[in-house]
């Protein structure tokens, strides 16, 4: 499962991160690999999705977010000064729990980030909603109705519609913040083979409540744990093989056999 | 922890026990037919096998049904995947104490060609015992120094396996004396086979405490 390159696309150094007085991040360091997939488990509350937001930034979003330490993407500290968060969010893309398509067609949703970033030629356009759609395995399915609205697709589809739109604006990153828990098996199964897919081209990071999922798709494993009225840390981060059969921390043993708590 | 997960696990573990008691018992048996022979014990011991393989059978599919229905990981991943092999392991010992039987019966009827030989056997057949109870502690205690024990104790029978072959070329079996001779190496060959299967049963346990796969040397 692990692929053969290991470069590293993100490198956090002593990430520790509050909300207001709140600390909810201790000291994190972690590498990111490229081309892989690397999940992020733990129990609820306890800052996966949090640690997924700092990859790009999303937490500048809410008020009285405050980090301390070093988010490196490509080698470039992206909390330094010249940073262009809006150019990191086109690099770094996030897909949510909930796809929530725009109240618009399906052609239009896809074609959204691109006109955004300023692509007007309507061959153009053409050609990435058709790519970004086949990456996302809902070509064939919508092909013929890119003019109906979004809201019409079903769940699962309105997800790989969420995917297609982020591909759009040619990421290189994908976070997944718990993309499949409002989906179906049937559905969940796709968007799984999709990101094992996907890796070839993409950074993916998921983070998720379903170890299962965890263990089928991911090549790394992180695992975040807040003590009791402690911040989250990092307690292991692995090849998930390893994570799975032999984790090496007491607490990684006793959250994923389910003796946690 | 999820309780009927944890109550499964610990019924999981108690019918390998249970078999292990099974194999346990048929070797004292084999034992006593060694020492001495009579046809009612060893058809008993030939019987007694299906229903040991009936049990090995059965302890499989639960552990099947476990993986299928509760996604074990880590320790609990290695213990289910664990108890399955050494369930196989104690089936194969239970048809090599089969097949010492079967020997015997066919030795039975011939004349005792060695009688230091074959108390020698039933010393092996005691030495080999011991390991097996062993292999058995350490699974029932999560004793790894009991598993470590165990490859010593195996060489005691690997030795007393050689000098059966060496005994036998020292004495020039004559051609009368060969099939008995034949059948007594077997039956040797059976015990130091069920050896190792219990030595490889103690790097099982070894594997569910530490999470390495090794050979024990």
């Amino acid at each position: 499962m692990v692929s053969k390159a290991r470069e590293k696309i993100f490198e956090v150094k002593n990430l520790n991160l509050w909300y207001g007085k709140h600390k909810a991040l201790e000291d994190i360091s972690i590498d990111i690999i490229k081309n892989a997939i690397t999940a992020i488990i733990g129990p609820s509350g306890c800052g996966k999705s949090t640690l997924l937001r700092c990859l790009n930034r999303m937490n500048d979003l809410i008020d009285g977010v405050r980090i301390e330490g070093k988010i490196y993407f490509e080698g470039k500290d992206i909390y330094a000064e010249d940073t262009d968060v809006v150019k990191l969010r086109k690099r770094v893309g996030m897909i949510f729990q909930q796809p929530n398509p725009f109240p618009m067609s399906i052609y239009d949703n896809v074609a959204f980030g691109p006109r955004l970033h300023g692509v007007k030629d309507r061959d153009r356009l053409d050609e990435i909603v058709k790519t970004s759609l086949e990456k996302a395995s809902l070509w064939k399915e919508v092909k013929n109705k890119l003019n109906q609205s979004a809201l019409a697709l079903s769940g699962g589809q309105q997800q790989r519609l969420a995917i297609a739109r982020v591909l759009a604006v040619e990421p290189e990153v994908i976070l997944m913040d718990e993309p499949c828990s409002a989906l179906d098996p049937a559905s969940t199964q796709r968007i799984e083979d999709l990101m094992v897919e996907l890796k070839e081209n993409y950074t993916i990071v998921i983070v998720t409540h379903n170890m299962q999922q965890a263990a089928r798709v991911s090549d790394y494993t992180a695992f975040l744990l807040a003590e009791e009225n402690q911040p989250a840390r990092l307690i292991e981060y692995g090849e998930t093989g390893q994570i799975f059969t032999n984790p090496r921390d007491v607490r990684t043993e006793n959250y994923i056999t389910g003796r946690f708590g | 922890m999820r309780r009927q997960f944890k109550e499964e696990l610990e019924k999981l573990k108690s019918g390998i026990l249970e078999i292990f008691d099974e194999i346990i018992a048929q070797f004292e048996s084999l034992i006593e037919l060694l020492k001495n022979f009579n046809s009612e014990l060893a058809e008993k011991i030939l019987n007694r096998d299906d229903l040991i393989d009936t049990k090995v059978f059965k302890l499989e599919e639960e552990g099947i049904e476990l993986v299928a229905t509760q996604f074990p990981v880590a320790r609990d991943l290695r213990f289910i995947h664990s108890i399955l092999i050494i369930n196989i392991h104690l089936e194969r010992i239970g048809d090599l104490v089969y097949n010492a039987v079967r020997a015997l019966q066919r030795m039975e009827k011939l004349e005792q060609a060695d009688k230091a030989a074959q108390e020698s056997l039933v010393k092996m057949a005691e030495n080999t015992l011991s390991i097996i109870k062993t292999a058995r502690g350490a699974l029932e205690k999560n004793d790894l120094e009991l598993v470590y024990s165990l490859p010593k104790l195996d060489e005691s029978v690997d030795e007393m396996f050689k000098s059966f072959l060496k005994r036998i070329r020292d004495f020039s079996v004559k051609e009368h004396t060969l099939e008995w001779y034949l059948s007594l190496v077997l039956i040797a060959r059976y015990f130091e086979r069920a050896a190792d299967q219990a030595v490889d049963i103690g790097e099982r346990v070894a594997f569910i405490l530490t999470g390495k796969l090794a050979e024990l040397d």
